[in-house]
C-alpha cells in the first residue's frame, strides 16, 4: 500500500454491502481506502458483472453479487488490465496487483527469490508476493540479466540460434500456466515472418502461478473433478486438488474450505544441458 | 496476469460468436445482456453435490445453491475491456460520504476491487 500511496494509485473496493457493514470493517482491519456500497447492485449491473447465475427468486440475499475481479487503470481512468476468475475463490495476488498499477516489478523484500550466474548471464527468479495464499494467482519472474553485447533468443529460430527457454517443474501443489514473455522484442531473424524474439538486457519471462492445497495439510482425496471446463485441463494438476471437509471441525465454518496456512514456497534455479554448436 | 485476461478475453469472443449463432436457432432464448448466457460450474453437477471443481466442500451447502454459483467456464461478461475508460459511478463509502469515482480519482491510476462482501 506504501508503494502505491507513493505512485499515487487510488484504491477502492465496491460490494453490495450495506455502509454499516463496510464502517465496522474498515475500522476493524483500519483500512486506508474506500469502500463503496453499491446497495442496490446498480454499478454492479453498470459494469455488465452481475452473477446473473442467481436470480431475484433464488435468493434475496445473494442475489446482486457481482462476479468478482479487479480493474486496474491509468490515469485517465482507462483500464489497463484486469483481473477476473472463473471461481469466486480464486483472485489475483497483492502483489500482482501491484505491479500491474505501478507497471514496474517490485521484488517483495521476503519473496522466494534465487540466482545463478556465470561469466555471460544471471538469471533470476522470485515471485511477486511473498507467500502463496489459496487460489490467489501470483506471479513467478524470471529475469535474465545480461553482459553487453549479448543476446538472448527465443522462440522459432534459424540454424545456428538457441533459443532460451523456462519451464517450471511439476510441483504437488502448483499450478501453472504456459510462461509469457514480457519486454519482447519480436526480430524477424529469418526474413520469413517467423515468430523469433531477441531479448535484450533484463528482459524477463512471467508465469502466473496458483497454488494449490497442500498435501501435508490435508486430506487428499485423490479425486478429479471434472465437471466441464475444457479451459482448465490445460493446467497441469488439475487432479492433485485435496478436498478440505472442514477447517477447524465446525463444519459451519468451513464455507471457505481454505486451508489454514499460507504456503510458504522456496524457489530452486537450475540451468539445462548447455547446447552444443555445430560444427 | 496478461495472459490470463488476453486468453479470457479471447475466448469471450468466440463464445460470443457462438453464442450469436446459437441464439439465432434458438430464438433467442435465455439470452442475456452482451448476447452471453453464462453456465453454472453446478448445472453439470447433481443437485446436493457439496463438493466444485475447485475441490471446495462446503457441507451444508450443495454447489447449486445461490451463494455458490460461478461460472462452469472462462466464458463470462468480466466488464469494461482493457482500453476503455472505466464508466462514471458515485458511491456512498463506509462514512456514508458519497464518492464519486473518476472525480476523487484525480489524476491518479486507480484500483477498483468488485468483491463479494464483508459480511459473509
Amino acid at each position: 500500500m506504501e508503494d502505491l500511496a507513493s505512485d499515487n494509485v487510488k484504491v477502492y473496493g465496491v460490494s453490495y454491502d450495506p455502509q454499516s457493514s463496510l464502517t465496522s470493517f474498515v475500522d476493524q482491519y483500519d483500512l486506508s481506502y474506500d469502500l463503496l456500497s453499491d446497495v442496490d447492485s446498480e454499478v454492479i449491473k453498470k459494469f455488465g458483472i452481475l452473477n446473473t447465475l442467481i436470480a431475484p427468486e433464488d435468493s434475496e440475499r445473494m442475489y446482486g453479487l457481482p462476479f468478482p475481479g479487479v480493474y486496474v487503470t491509468d490515469e485517465s481512468g482507462v483500464v489497463t488490465e484486469k483481473f477476473f476468475y472463473r471461481h469466486y475463490a480464486s483472485r489475483a495476488s497483492a502483489g500482482s496487483i501491484v505491479d500491474s498499477a505501478l507497471g514496474d516489478v517490485l521484488m517483495p523484500k521476503e519473496a522466494p527469490n534465487e540466482s545463478l550466474r556465470n561469466d555471460q548471464v544471471e538469471i533470476t527468479a522470485f515471485l511477486a508476493d511473498e507467500s502463496l495464499k489459496f487460489e490467489y494467482h501470483s506471479v513467478l519472474y524470471v529475469r535474465l540479466e545480461l553482459e553487453e553485447g549479448l543476446h538472448v533468443y527465443s522462440g522459432d529460430l534459424p540454424d545456428g540460434y538457441f533459443a532460451t527457454t523456462v519451464s517450471i517443474d511439476e510441483t504437488p501443489g502448483l499450478r501453472s500456466r504456459d510462461p509469457f514473455l514480457s519486454g519482447h522484442q519480436p526480430e524477424d531473424l529469418r526474413g520469413s515472418g517467423s515468430d523469433a524474439g531477441c531479448l535484450r538486457r533484463c528482459r524477463r519471462y512471467r508465469r502466473p502461478g496458483i497454488p494449490d492445497l497442500r498435501g501435508d495439510e490435508l486430506d487428499h482425496s485423490g479425486q478429479t473433478r471434472g465437471h466441464g471446463d475444457p479451459g482448465e485441463s490445460r493446467l497441469s494438476s488439475l487432479q492433485r486438488y485435496g478436498v478440505l471437509q472442514t477447517q477447524d471441525g465446525d463444519p459451519d465454518r468451513s464455507f471457505s474450505g481454505q486451508p489454514a496456512r499460507d504456503a510458504e514456497p522456496a524457489i530452486t534455479l537450475y540451468a539445462g544441458p548447455k547446447p552444443t554448436l555445430p560444427l | 496476469m496478461t495472459d490470463t485476461s488476453m486468453t479470457s478475453s479471447g475466448r469471450l469472443y468466440g463464445l460470443i460468436a457462438l453464442l450469436l449463432g446459437v441464439a439465432l436457432t434458438a430464438g433467442g432464448a435465455g439470452a442475456q445482456d452482451g448476447g452471453v448466457t453464462v453456465r453454472g460450474a453446478h448445472e453439470g453437477m447433481a443437485a446436493d453435490e457439496k463438493t466444485d471443481d475447485l475441490g471446495i466442500t462446503v457441507p451444508r451447502a450443495p454447489v447449486s445453491s445461490p451463494g455458490r454459483r460461478y461460472p462452469a467456464t472462462w466464458e463470462f461478461l468480466t466488464g469494461p475491456e482493457v482500453g476503455e475508460r472505466l464508466p462514471e459511478f458515485s458511491l456512498p463509502n463506509q462514512n456514508g460520504e458519497l464518492v464519486d469515482f473518476h472525480q476523487d480519482r484525480g489524476d491518479s491510476k486507480a484500483i477498483v476491487v468488485f468483491y463479494r462482501s464483508v459480511v459473509w
